[in-house]
């Protein structure tokens, strides 16, 4: 039953994380007025970047090819240990904690770097540096984020973290929570790529995470995409399921409640994309030197949730 | 009460970290006449908890001199004085003035804890937080040169002092905590009139200057 359900899970997030990137390009479209790209255009893109073939830089090593393949798999590795569909762990759920997860997600973005680098493209090295520099920083918030929830559920365990969320209305309520959601937010906006960090045109100035898989085409080029898009379904899901809106996550292996939670999920999700189109329609882009003073932000929050632990006596 | 105190406290210390965080003296200001709304509201929630009427009018005072008159009179000026409308030249970067007021914070509350905090119980930590936002301001005025932003540093700490105020020393009389509120009003009205006479004195020297300049080209 268990495997049965990570293979659903796994099913789930890898066929609909290109709809909510879709969907995401079609909202921000219509917001402006226009008619906007089809909902599943992201669909049509990889069919057809599947059937074309690969160019591969002359001077590239083996990594080079080896590592879209590489990331993609760490990225369904990961959405068979996460809380998406259940609030109680699958199969591959013990491997790993919080910190694991958080370390097999900087295992893939520091493989996806190394491969910029490797391509000897001056862009993707342009891309790499960056997304090295803001990650160097996003991350250990990060971490400081899943210490700040050890304090609540005593764990680093996800599912322990939901079940305490969804049971203990003082926990949800309290300070500490509010501010690691905000800090959590944050970070998920450094991570995707939205605004204010990264606007999503052509222009090298603002390209972070778009200029690293400059030098991929066809296949390759379609596991990196849709890597993406999966990594951004995880952490959308985690942001749902752990942190803001922990309720509904089924507790108990019972088929009823599981496939309505599908249904939920995906209202979630749909209503978080367009949360983010808003924002990407209303906000401007940083500069990159200011991203940092985001970040410096995004630290003061996730450490404002142990003050806030610190002065009320986790009282409130 | 002391949820509501707390919340208050730590919604003041977010705001303060985002004065560190602008450059646009209207932002600042408008950041700031949002912390005191605020408090105003806390006032307005304590009044209606305790059916006092003296934090009622000290939520309409806070609200509308510091919510609203003076954050008003800031504005006003800064389309005169268009040049300050930002900040240049801060002492700082923006993500280190953050890290460094976010630093002040946990400094502060450990300094109220090894201090007052030892004589006060339990529920006299929540006094911290107006601690905090008194280093706050305080660091909001030596990490900027801009006279407007200094100026709402210094309206910052006396934030805090209205809010340690409130929740300290309770049976404070009403007079001295409008006082408080209201004190700053002369604060800002006096800070108006020595920049206005420092602006008419700065452009009779530059008339002055132009002058100089004028004859020496008609000379030569």
């Amino acid at each position: 039953m268990l495997l049965l359900l990570s293979l659903v899970q796994l099913a789930f997030a890898a066929l609909l994380a290109p709809f909510f990137a879709g969907l995401l390009s079609t909202v921000e479209e219509k917001l402006e007025s226009k008619s906007g790209p089809n909902v599943l255009q992201r669909y049509f893109d990889l069919i057809k970047l599947f059937r074309k073939e690969s160019v591969v830089p002359s001077v590239a090593s083996p990594f080079f090819r080896l590592a879209p393949y590489a990331t993609f798999t760490l990225y369904l590795f990961l959405t068979l240990v996460l809380p998406i569909i259940t609030a109680f762990p699958l199969t591959f759920g013990p491997v790993v904690d919080f910190v694991g997860g958080g370390l097999i997600f900087g295992a893939a973005a520091t493989v996806k770097k190394i491969a910029a680098v490797d391509s000897r493209s001056n862009y993707a090295h342009l891309g790499a540096s960056r997304a090295a520099s803001i990650s160097s920083l996003s991350e250990p918030i990060m971490v400081l984020i899943f210490i700040m929830l050890g304090v609540l559920s005593g764990t680093n365990n996800p599912y322990i973290i939901n079940n305490t969320l969804q049971t203990s209305s003082a926990w949800y309520s309290s300070l500490l929570h509010w501010f690691v959601v905000g800090a959590f937010f944050m970070v998920l906006l450094v991570e995707t790529g939205q605004l204010p960090i990264e606007s999503q045109t052509q222009s090298e100035f603002g390209m972070i995470d778009q200029s690293m898989p400059i030098e991929y085409s066809g296949p390759e080029l379609a596991f990196f995409h849709w890597g993406g898009y999966v990594k951004q379904f995880l952490l959308m899901s985690v942001f749902l399921n752990v942190f803001s809106l922990p309720f509904w996550v089924p507790m108990k292996p019972e088929p009823g409640p599981l496939l309505g939670y599908l249904a939920i999920h995906f209202v979630k999700m749909t209503v978080l994309t367009v949360v983010f189109a808003l924002l990407n329609e209303t906000v401007s882009k940083y500069r990159l030197y200011k991203i940092f003073d985001f970040i410096a932000m995004t630290f003061a929050f996730a450490l404002l949730a142990g003050l806030a632990y610190y002065v009320t006596g986790g009282d409130l | 009460m002391s949820a509501t105190y707390s919340i208050t406290g730590f919604i003041i210390i977010v705001l303060g970290l985002f004065l560190q965080w602008q450059v646009y003296v209207s932002r600042i200001v408008f950041t700031f006449a949002a912390s005191s709304i605020v408090i105003a509201v806390w006032f307005a929630y304590q009044g209606i908890v305790t059916d006092s009427y003296s934090p009622i009018v000290l939520a309409v005072l806070t609200a509308g001199v510091r919510g609203t008159l003076i954050p008003i009179l800031i504005v006003r000026n800064l389309h005169v004085t268009p040049w300050r409308a930002r900040e240049n030249n801060p002492v700082m970067g923006t993500a280190s003035s953050i890290v460094l007021s976010l630093v002040l914070v946990i400094f502060s509350l450990w300094l109220f804890r090894w201090s007052i905090g030892r004589y006060v119980g339990a529920t006299g930590v929540y006094a911290a937080l107006p601690f905090a936002m008194l280093f706050q301001g305080a660091f909001l005025i030596i990490s900027r040169r801009n006279a407007f932003i200094q100026m709402v540093g210094y309206l910052e700490l006396e934030n805090g002092v209205l809010l340690l105020g409130a929740w300290g020393f309770p049976q404070l009389p009403l007079l001295i905590e409008a006082a408080i509120v209201l004190d700053l009003l002369g604060v800002v009205v006096v800070a108006r009139i020595i920049m206005r006479m420092r602006e008419e004195s700065l452009s009779i020297d530059d008339r002055a200057v132009a002058e100089a300049a004028l004859s020496e080209d008609m000379r030569g």
